[in-house]
């Protein structure tokens, strides 16, 4: 009887293991960084972020406030530059022209994207178009993924919130694939934006604390959304102060993704 | 006399449900299925609608690259395709290094599913800030991408440079099936081919079956080729070494 038990169970464990690991997505590593104006506090320089980022090894590295080849950044490519240092592959969405070069937000991706999107909103009473940048990745368990990096206008809630809905559109109606959009929200938690956010996105490690000024934090504005709503799961949520390289701290968590039944 | 008047008009009805019949079940009268062709493309070039495309059996050295794209003179290409270019996650890609000496922007189209080993891919660089890189897995892990960017030709026109690994016609199929819009819209395909035999594909692509033109040539051992619906032609090849120089015309 003994041995019967003993077989069965050599035979059900694995069983559920294995049925346990079909039903959850891979795991990846998210980390969004507000670079403050191209990188200023690090004198726009690409080594002193990558070397933050290899100490996380991600595998996104969501990214605003990215100069391309402006006059202040003396017309160098910072991402190409942080790409090459971390061996991650580059996508930059260009907001706006400035100095000869350009503003806007980018994403850094440890594997090849298959497609990658630009959201470009110019609305009425904004100080200045926002980018939005999504890459679409197949990961190495042949699952895919969208990414996103998002700005959301500072002017006022109003304007975020119809950014957000014109940026948040295209997700909703390609829905078959797992969403993550990272970034700068410009939004307090109790914010009206973030309310209109978590209607149909998934805030990510919700109340886990303040993200603005580095120098000592009082204030989240910093975020990860996921969609579909409520089949996301984290863990190792961290957010990270680097005065040296940012006024925002840094956020980082490891995510994954279980369809809901 | 009260006969006639119902035999008459029934007499009159079967004639003419028999005028309405074919006159013959063999189709004599149809007239015959016509061969099926592209449109004839004109001998005149009108040469501010071209462009080229440079497609590359390997990726050099970044710096010997990259020099390649900053200082070549004659018309630029709009967009440089590598194949082979290897990436393994986590380490420096040379196709970044090339990126960035050549103030170009980077993408790849995978040959193969993702891994964290590694894989082999085509590597583009394009000089233009692109709007989008449209790309397709189909279920058979057939990857094809493409950098879409504005062209000024006679118009401004939205184009997408498209690049897959094909072995057959049926893969070129899927494709057309999967981005039927930007495929037959403006847009070219432009790749190495691995399969048997580049005629064979040639017929399917410029068949009924796909209805665009096939283009492709031999250089050294391997072959690329080219896909183009009708409203666009491939000018020609020009094989130099490792670097086969495309031109396409748009037609207006």
């Amino acid at each position: 009887m003994e041995l019967i038990r003993k077989k069965i169970l050599l035979v059900a464990l694995p069983m559920i293991f294995l049925g346990v690991l079909s039903l959850r997505g891979q795991s990846f590593r998210i980390l969004s960084m507000n670079m403050k104006e191209g990188g200023q506090y690090a004198g726009y320089k690409a080594a002193p972020y990558a070397a933050f980022i290899k100490e996380y090894d991600p595998d996104f590295v969501c990214l605003q406030e990215v100069d391309m080849r402006t006059i202040r950044s003396k017309k160098t490519d910072i991402l190409d530059s942080l790409a090459l240092q971390t061996g991650m592959f580059p996508f930059f969405c260009k907001s706006f022209d400035y100095q000869e070069g350009g503003f806007g937000v980018a994403i850094l991706s440890k594997y090849p994207f298959y497609r990658v999107e630009k959201t470009v909103v110019t609305l009425d009473g904004a100080r200045e178009p926002r980018g939005t940048a999504w890459v679409y990745v197949q990961l190495p368990d042949g699952s895919n993924v969208r990414v996103g990096s998002v700005h959301l206008a500072v002017e006022s809630n109003d304007l975020a919130i119809k950014q957000w809905a014109d940026v948040s559109k295209k997700v909703l109606l390609e829905k078959d694939i797992p969403t993550i959009l990272a970034g700068d929200f410009n939004c307090p938690p109790d914010g009206a934006t973030i309310s209109y956010v978590s209607i149909k996105w998934q805030e990510i490690a919700r109340g886990s604390g303040p993200t603005i000024p580095s120098t000592g934090p009082t204030t989240q504005l910093d975020y990860m959304m996921g969609y579909p709503k409520g089949g996301w799961k984290w863990s190792n949520y961290k957010i990270i102060p680097r005065s040296d390289l940012s006024d925002h701290c840094f956020i980082v968590a490891d995510l994954s993704y279980e369809a809901q039944q | 006399m009260r006969h006639s008047n119902r035999i008459l008009p029934l007499i009159l009805a079967l004639l003419g449900i028999a005028a309405c019949t074919k006159t013959s079940d063999k189709g004599e009268d149809t007239p015959p299925k016509e061969e099926y062709s592209l449109p004839e493309v004109s001998e005149t070039i009108v040469d501010g609608n071209t462009f080229n495309v440079e497609f590359f059996l390997k990726l050099d050295a970044p710096s010997y690259a990259s020099s390649h794209i900053l200082y070549f003179t004659g018309k630029k290409p709009l967009v440089y395709m590598y194949a082979d270019v290897g990436y393994v996650p986590g380490k420096a890609s040379a196709l970044v290094e090339t990126a960035l000496l050549s103030k170009t922007y980077p993408f790849m189209v995978q040959y193969d599913a993702t891994s964290e080993k590694g894989n082999l891919s085509t590597g583009i660089l394009t000089r233009y800030s692109v709007s989008g890189f449209d790309g397709v897995i189909l279920p058979e892990g057939l990857f094809m991408g493409g950098v879409n960017f504005n062209i000024p030709l006679a118009s401004v026109v939205s184009m997408t440079f498209y690049s897959a690994r094909i072995s057959s016609g049926e893969q070129l199929k899927a494709l057309a099936t999967a981005r039927h819009s930007t495929l037959y819209g403006d847009s070219v395909l432009v790749g190495e081919f691995v399969g048997e035999d580049p005629a064979e594909v040639k017929k399917f692509a410029e068949s009924r079956n796909l209805g665009m033109r096939f283009d492709y040539v031999k250089a050294g051992e391997r072959t690329v080729y080219t896909l183009v619906q009708p409203g666009f032609a491939n000018r020609g090849f020009d094989v130099n070494g490792d670097c086969v120089t495309i031109r396409f015309e748009k037609f207006y």
